[in-house]
């Protein structure tokens, strides 16, 4: 599959994940993970797209409450 | 803690990076007209990761990929590659999307009617709100920091659903709010993320409908039009997560869905408008009652008709809320053969409903037969036995 296609997936899934506490962490976690082993496969103007895709899942991890990070 | 919340070095002022950071929210503060909530305070965003607004007002940004990648093209006397010029440009429009969200105020989402914070139509329309910024303004900040000239022009949007339907609600929305897409847009920005569908709601209810609504009613009256703005733009996550599909058709799918948004939205606003118009015609002066039950029932059957539209066009699925039927998600297409993207489509409605099933919320709501007390069942005779959502 496209590299970017696949990276808009799992932010999206990961964005409607319905987990919380250690389980969401985790999965937010992972996720960031797995999108920042896609970037060297997408096109050089996909990547500033991927990255801030990023950033809106280490936000959203941000907020949580502290006793679940 | 989470390693991705280890903030990395501080970045001190009076460094190049932290000094072309302040110069790029203080660009944007100046084209926006409103102030940041950046505190000042600078970290190095470790991984892949372009950077983060923190909750405590600081900031982080990536070194690897933003801060080296700009600082070429803003350091007097450097000749760049047209790879190296692509590179600043694409960390200048991050370095700007940043400095954009850093400007929208929180605010409380437990407040009564307020927005959850993260939620998928905040997090739609936040991220379209700043894509639309950057893209608008990346290439004069750009200009008006350095003499190399970056490809900042005519820029694809970096999440296309959300800015298409944030788009043209914008322009949608105009008549019932009486507000110009500009305006509609920095009523949008200037209002804290957990207020900005309140708001919305207000100045059409205000607009069209002005006087004529007690205070005690007007709680009801948003809901009743923040509940479209809330599921197509929290729907357009659906269209974003599409496997198969091209970022210019996201474009089109957002760009139609907000036709049928804004649709619903302004046809409870006429039944709403004719309500107490209808009530002051024959009871002038006299205190007008609520909405009568047949008129919030005809609200949630068009909810239900806009949904029916999303699917027979083929879009994934509006987000769903508590409440749905579960047989509407797992409904597999009926007609025609099972393409590659009927099947997606399918996987996607499951994947809705197996995360967001009313009974994974609560279970207080649940009959005896695993269904929630509150919606018929598709197929069932309308308008009984149904309760309030």
């Amino acid at each position: 599959m496209d590299a970017y296609r696949e990276v808009q997936r799992l932010y999206a899934e990961a964005m409607m994940s319905a987990a919380s506490g250690d389980e969401l962490v985790a999965e937010l976690g992972e996720t960031v993970q797995r999108i920042g082993d896609l970037l060297p496969q997408t096109a050089p103007g996909e990547r500033a797209s991927v990255l801030l895709m990023n950033s809106s899942l280490a936000e959203r991890l941000a907020r949580l409450p502290k006793e679940t990070r | 803690m989470n390693e991705l919340l280890e903030r990395g070095p501080e970045i001190p002022a009076g460094t190049w990076d932290h000094d072309w950071i302040s110069s790029v929210v203080a660009k944007a503060e100046e084209y926006s007209g409103r102030p940041s909530h950046w505190n000042g305070k600078l970290y190095e965003q470790p991984g892949d990761v372009a950077g983060v607004c923190l909750p405590d007002g600081s900031m982080t940004i990536s070194r690897k990929h933003v801060l080296d990648q700009a600082r070429p093209a803003y350091t007097p006397g450097e000749t760049l590659t047209s790879d190296q010029q692509f590179a600043a440009a694409e960390a200048t429009r991050m370095a700007v999307f940043q400095a954009r969200h850093s400007m929208s105020e929180v605010g409380d989402d437990s407040l009564p009617g307020a927005t959850p914070l993260e939620s998928l139509e905040d997090i739609a329309l936040e991220n379209a709100r700043c894509d639309q910024f950057s893209r608008e303004y990346s290439g004069r900040i750009a200009e008006s920091m350095t003499d190399q000239s970056l490809p900042l022009v005519a820029q694809a949007p970096l999440f296309p659903a959300y800015s298409a339907a944030t788009d043209r609600l914008l322009y949608t929305l105009g008549g019932p709010t009486g507000l110009s897409h500009r305006r509609l847009g920095e009523l949008i920005d200037s209002t804290e993320r957990t207020q900005r569908l309140n708001a919305i709601a207000d100045e059409a209810l205000d607009h069209e409908v002005g006087e004529l609504v007690p205070e005690s009613h007007r709680a009801e009256l948003r809901e009743h039009l923040t509940g479209p703005l809330r599921r197509g733009l929290g729907g357009l996550t659906m269209t974003e997560m599409s496997e198969l599909t091209h970022p210019g058709s996201k474009h089109s799918w957002g760009w139609d869905s907000a036709e049928w948004t804004e649709v619903e939205f302004s046809t409870n606003l006429g039944d709403i408008k004719a309500h107490y118009e209808s009530w002051e015609a024959e009871h002038p002066g006299e205190e007008p009652p609520e909405l009568p039950d047949s008129l919030r029932e005809t609200f949630r059957d068009r909810e239900e008709e806009i949904q029916q539209v999303w699917a027979s066009k083929g879009w994934p699925a509006q987000q769903p809320v508590v409440g749905r039927e579960q047989a509407y998600y797992e409904r597999l297409p009926d007609h025609g053969p099972v393409t590659a993207r009927d099947q997606e489509i399918a996987k996607l409605q499951q994947f809705l409903w197996s995360h967001t099933a009313p009974s994974q919320h609560t279970d207080s709501a649940v009959d005896t037969g695993g269904r929630p007390d509150n919606v018929r069942q598709i197929g069932s005779a309308r308008k009984h036995g149904r309760g309030v959502e």
